[in-house]
This record gives structure tokens, sequence and C-alpha cells, in this order.
């Protein structure tokens, strides 16, 4: 929802409230206008992008770091608070809010991270032959996918894969015309939003053409708009 | 599976709520409190009457406890709602400009957790409300019937109605790009019949990828194509995820189109490969309504 | 099974799998999961076999100096018994890709097959917990535990946001409820809480999700 004139009035503001906060360490800022909240709302964007993507986006190593060590400074605050004793009625309050913020974000991270445990899943063996797709998960998400492609392929075996002639007994063959191992399908249909104008058109491969403009939303293949989706015109939805 | 089947593809509503619970609304504190630093933000300090911003969520809480009274957006007002529902009724082809995007999850927030602050008589707010979003799911469902294989738009429309529609939508138009590519593929196979002719490499290439670890799914819809048109159908209406059902149906789908428009010329398709462009074929009825059953329990059984 | 050089006979071919197929479309719809159908799947498995007998007995019927494309009635004898093999094999993994997914699911919503998990009081849900080898092959349950690893190695790298934890949007952290009737004193994270009959608490949910199963108190809204 944000735009090139948006983020730079944001950008302003954050930087006069570096300023004011230095001073007024004590002061208060709107909701609105912290480099804080801005965390959040990628976070937000992260956990829709990657539940609504047909592809593995590369893994926000550096936004998940930081969501993570504030969460643990919330907890402390909690841990802090609540075992200082009989807490006053407003701190309880003040507790309440905090710890309902921080299931908040461990909801979103838990989603963001199981909707891509749902894709390694899905593509684990495409992820293995391919390097640019280990590029895009963590080593963490990247030593799962080996060990629970490892269990499978051991279940498949004992049931009935060793079983058969040993033509047969692959798991990645394409004979017959038939590809074995599932990918991402880039032709998959996403949701966007466009969030400002893009001159010319976008060509949609079929004799189709559309235009981009502020607050369009179309549904459309992945492949066609995935271009503007990671130059930031437009978000997935 | 990582995610509960009901939440692949789509999100269930209360998960579209929650993302509006993160959009502010202005409220007036009735008592002081200190500020509080959160993880996305800082709950400024409030005192009594002094006009601040909050998320939604935090609004709620406060209100909860009577804490604060919420400001309801402007568009919220029965006036407004009037006008916006006069301006849906008019044009049945697009949805107005006059809400937000998150206006069906802030109106039942709004209501649910502070009807005392709304200037009007919280019925009349939800009749409104209703109203509304009656007019706009006509609307809505009008323009599916249009739907095709390369881009759908829908402007105005809301996070909620979004979702709503989103697993119908993502599923028909992957189906028809998926038969698409079949007609495609069968034509060019009906000059190459070596089974082993495949352009893997290129990149363009609309055939559908059946993937040999979803066999079943695939070997099932081949056994279809062989069947008649109507035991494919029941491939809708067998259980299992969302995803394993567009799996088997994609397949029955592209069988059934298979046969029954083998001898129509591709020109029309691009603009509309609807079920119900072919007037000698008795099956479309049956087809149209079957799009309207799925619209609608992809609406309702949320 | 009969078998014969002549094409025709492999429409026979394929019929065991179909029943494999139509068994996966039943677990689709079904919360448990069925019994594995053990017999099945072996004469599946018997039947490409037979069916890799039959390409060996055809070929070595030609001789060596066989060559596809001058004998169009062998070569396609011959690629139609690939195509049932093949057809075979896929149903076989489809089958079970169905189930390994099916036992992956039951491990994230929390069936452990280590300890019973590391909430001391959880001793409850022990009796709740069906029974886990019904109907699976040993197979099944070395995959369930194994997976079982990997996924709890997987938890322990996110013990911060417990990976395993509810995917339903949080709400209503805090809820007010009412004690129907007397259950002593309960420890939340706020202290210590007196439950006597017909008192009413502002409490988290968590800490007395139990007690609402239980029947001790029952939310307010």
């Amino acid at each position: 929802m944000m735009d090139e004139r948006d983020l730079e009035i944001d950008d302003l503001i954050n930087d006069l409230d570096k300023e004011y906060y230095s001073a007024h360490p004590t002061a208060n800022s709107s909701y609105l206008t912290t480099h804080k909240s801005r965390d959040l709302k990628s976070l937000v964007r992260l956990w829709i992008s990657e539940r609504t993507c047909p592809d593995i986006l590369p893994y926000a190593h550096d936004l998940l770091d930081t969501m993570l060590d504030r969460v643990r400074e919330q907890v402390e605050v909690i841990e802090v608070n609540t075992t200082s004793g009989d807490a006053g009625g407003g701190a309880k309050l003040k507790l309440l809010f905090v710890e309902t913020e921080v299931e908040r974000v461990k909801f979103l991270v838990r989603g963001y991270l199981r909707a891509r445990i749902l894709k390694i899943d899905k593509y684990y063996m495409h992820i293995l032959n391919n390097l640019d797709m280990q590029t895009r998960l963590s080593q963490s998400e990247l030593r799962y996918a080996k060990r629970r492609g490892n269990q499978l392929k051991r279940y498949y075996d004992l049931r009935f894969l060793s079983s058969l002639p040993p033509s047969l007994q692959r798991l990645d063959d394409t004979a017959g015309g038939l590809q074995m191992v599932e990918m991402p399908d880039l032709n998959e249909v996403v949701f966007i939003r466009v969030l400002h104008d893009v001159p010319g058109e976008v060509d949609l491969g079929n004799d189709d053409k559309i235009e981009l403009r502020t607050g369009n939303i179309y549904v459309l293949p992945y492949k066609v708009i995935r271009r503007h989706i990671d130059n930031g015109d437009v978000q997935l939805v | 599976m990582a995610i509960p089947a009901k939440q692949v593809g789509t999100f269930i509503p209360a998960e579209i709520s929650f993302l509006a619970e993160n959009s502010l609304v202005t409220i007036i504190p009735r008592q002081a409190m200190e500020s509080v630093g959160l993880i996305g933000g800082t709950i400024p300090s409030m005192r009594p009457m002094r006009r601040i911003e909050v998320p939604i969520w935090v609004a709620v809480l406060l209100k909860k406890q009577s804490r604060c009274n919420i400001v309801p957006p402007n568009w919220l007002s029965e006036e407004n709602l009037k006008i916006t529902y006069d301006a849906e009724a008019a044009n049945m082809t697009r949805f107005s400009a006059n809400l937000p995007w998150e206006w069906v999850e802030v109106g039942e927030l709004i209501l649910g957790s502070a009807p005392d602050d709304l200037s009007s008589p919280p019925h009349v707010i939800r009749n409104l409300l209703r109203d509304i979003r009656e007019v706009r799911q006509a609307k809505a469902r009008a323009g599916l019937k249009n739907l095709n294989d390369s881009y759908l738009q829908l402007d105005n429309v809301g996070a909620m109605e979004l979702n709503e529609i989103r697993s119908f939508v993502t599923m028909a138009m992957n189906q028809l790009r998926i038969m698409q590519g079949t007609r495609e593929g069968a034509e060019r196979q009906d000059v190459d019949v070596e089974p082993d002719d495949q352009d893997d490499d290129d990149d363009d290439d609309d055939l559908p990828r059946e993937s040999y670890d979803d066999s079943m799914l695939t070997a099932k819809g081949y056994q279809d194509s062989y069947d008649t048109a109507r035991n494919s159908r029941q491939g809708s209406e067998i259980g299992g995820t969302e995803d394993e059902r567009a799996s088997i149906n994609s397949h029955t789908f592209a069988g059934v189109r298979h046969i029954s428009t083998q001898n129509r010329s591709r020109s029309a398709l691009p603009q509309a490969p609807s079920y119900t462009d072919d007037d000698d074929d008795g099956d479309n009825e049956d087809n149209d309504m079957e799009i309207d059953a799925a619209y609608l329990n992809a609406v309702n059984g949320n | 099974m009969h078998f014969s050089n002549h094409i025709s006979f492999t429409t026979m071919y394929g019929d065991l799998a179909a029943k494999l197929i139509q068994d996966s479309k039943r677990t689709q719809s079904l919360d448990v999961l069925p019994a594995y159908q053990a017999d099945l799947v072996n004469s599946i498995i018997r039947e490409i076999r037979d069916l890799q007998r039959d390409v060996k007995i055809l070929l070595d019927q030609q001789g060596p100096n066989f060559r596809a494309s001058q004998d169009r009635r062998v070569s396609c004898a011959i690629f139609v018994l690939q195509i049932c093999m093949r057809r075979n094999k896929r149903c076989l993994l489809a089958y079970h890709k169905l189930r390994a997914r099916r036992l992956e699911t039951l491990v994230w919503s929390g069936f452990e097959t280590t300890s019973i998990g590391s909430e001391g009081d959880s001793g409850v849900a022990l009796s709740d917990r069906p029974s886990v080898a019904s109907g699976w092959h040993p197979d099944e349950e070395e995959y369930f535990r194994g997976y079982g690893d990997v996924l709890a190695e997987l938890k322990g790298e996110w013990t911060d946001i417990d990976l395993t934890g509810s995917m339903e949007p949080p709400r209503d952290l805090f809820i007010d409820v009412r004690v129907l009737k007397d259950a002593g004193e309960i420890q939340t994270e706020y202290g210590l809480i007196t439950l006597t009959k017909n008192s009413q608490f502002y409490v988290r949910q968590g800490d007395v999700e139990r007690l609402i199963q239980q029947g001790y108190i029952q939310k307010l809204h």
C-alpha cells in the first residue's frame, strides 16, 4: 500500500522522529511513522506473498532475524514484569498489549515459515536438483528438505520402489514424456494490486495487453507479472 | 501438510480479519495510559479526550475495557453508506470506489466491538452494509461468467470479497489455461505422434505439467477421459484438499473439453472460452450450473 | 492372470491399479487414514514384474537384430506394455505419496512419536490419542517416526514462535470466564487464582483452556 510518495514522506517523518526522540526520549510518536511499523508491514506483506505465490520466494533473512529479536525482547519484558510481583492495573494493561502483539507476530512468522514448508515439501526434488532454488532457502529449510527427502525415498523404496525393475526405480525420470519432478507452475494465476502507475503496457502473451494504474486489481498468470512484483510496482494480495 | 487444507491457496476469513486489525483507527481515550512499546510501533500515551490513532486490534482491546471510544471512519456513517449503496446499484458492471480495501472486515470489527460508538443505530448500519455486500456480490457473480484464461480485472474489490472468490477464480482460470494448453498440445500431437517428442526446454510451452509424482490424480484423469463426460464429473464431488480437487478437476475438465470441442475453431477462445458458447451441446446448462454452484460454495463455504 | 503376446489382453492390466486409485480417492474424503492396502500393492508390483518379463520375452523372440522402426507390430506391443508398467508405477507412487502426506499431517497436528510432549501436565491427552498403528504398515510407522524427527529438529530451531502452533489467527488472548464448579487454585502467569463456584475472572485463555474443556469453567461472551 506504500507508493513512492508515501515512502518519501515516511522517510522524512522517520528522520524527524529520530531527531525528536534523541532530544525527547520519553515523547510519543504516532503509531504509523516508525521504522518498527514498517518492519511489521513488511512481515505482513511477506506472509501474504508467500501464501499466495506459486513459487518459493527468497528467504527473508534480515527481516526474520529482526522480528525474532524483537519477539525475544518483548517476551523478556513480559517475564520481567510478571515475575516482579503484583503489577499494578496499568502495568497489567500494558502487558496485555505486549503479549497480544507478540502472539500476533508469532502467528505471522509461523504462517510464513509453514507456507514455505508446504511448498518445500511439494517441490523438494526440484529443490534438491536446482541450485537457484536452494539459494532461496535458509540453511535450516534446506537441511529439512534433504532429511525429509531421504525419509520419503526410504518409505517409497521399502514399500514398492526397490521391488520394481531397475529401469523403473528412479523418482526423477522423464521417460514416456512425463516430467516426474514436480516444480512450481509459474503460469498459475495470482491476485495483484498495482501500487503506482507503470508506464506502458504489460503483454500477456496472447494478444491481450493491460495497463498498470494505481489501485488496479488483476488476476493473471504469475509469470507475466513477476517482474513487477519483484520491483515493487505491484503487490500480491 | 504444513498448512491445513482449508488454508492452502486461500485464506480463512479470520485471517483476512486479522490483517484488517492492523490498520489504524482513531480513538478517543477515556482514561490516561502510558505509552506502550510494541514490536510494530508504539501506542502513544493516552490522555482522556485527546484523539490518537492506533491499530484496530488495540482499539478493540481498549474498548472492551471501556477505556476508549472508537471513532468510526467516515465511510461507515449512515449517510455515506446510503450514498455508496446508490452508487453500487447504479452501475452493475463495476465496484464503486467509495469503500476502503478492508471495508467488510473493518465494518464487522467496529459493529462488533463498538456498536455504541456509531452515530446511527447499529442495525441500520448493519443492514446497509449487508445490502451493499449483496449488490456487490451480484456483480462479482455476473463478472465471473466472463472468466477467461488470460486475466481478470477486479478494481475496487474488497479484501474479504476478493478472498471469497479466490479459490474459484484461481481454479477456473488455471483450468481454462490448462484446457487451452491441452488443446494446443493435442493439435501438435495430431501432427507428431512420436511419444517422446517433448520440447522440455521451451519456456513458453503451455502444456500442462503432469507431474509424475502426482500421478494418481493424473492417471485418474486419463481414465476419465475414456469414460463418459458425466462420469468424469464425479471428480468435482470427491473430498480431499483444495489442490487435490483442483488437480483432479483440471484433468477431468480437460478430458471433457477435449472431446466436446475438438472441431471448434480456436480463434474464439482467448476471448470467451466459456462453457456456454456451444449452442448445440446439451450439456451446457449443466456446466453453467456447475460453475454457479462452485461459486456459491466458494462464497458460502467461508 | 493369463499372459499372451496379443495386445488385446493388456486391457486387463491396470485394473488393480485402478482399485488402488479408488482407495486413494476414498482416503481423500476420510478423516482417518484407512488401512494400508498391502495385498493390492503387492499384486501391482507383481503385475509390473510380469509386464517386464513379457517385454523381455518379446525382445528375446526378436533376436539381437531387432529394430523397433522395422517391426511396428512388435514395437507397438512393447510400447503398450511399457505404458502399463509406468501407469502402475505412477499409481503406486500416488497412493504412497498421499499416505505419506497424511502421515505428515498427523505429525504436524501434534501426534508425538517420541515422548508425550514436553508440557508436563498433558497426561490427559494420552488416553485421547488414537491408536497410531491401526491398519498402518510397519514401514508407515517408521516414516511417521522418521518425519517426526525431521520436524522436531526444525521445530527446535524455531522455539520462539512455536512452529507447530495454531494456524488460526490469535484472538482473545484474555477472556471473561465464570467458574461452574470449585476447581481449587490455578497458577497463571499473573499469579494464583482461586476458582470458586460462580466467581468470574478475566484470564489468559491459554491458562484455562483445559478447565473449559473439562467443564469446570465457562467462557462468557
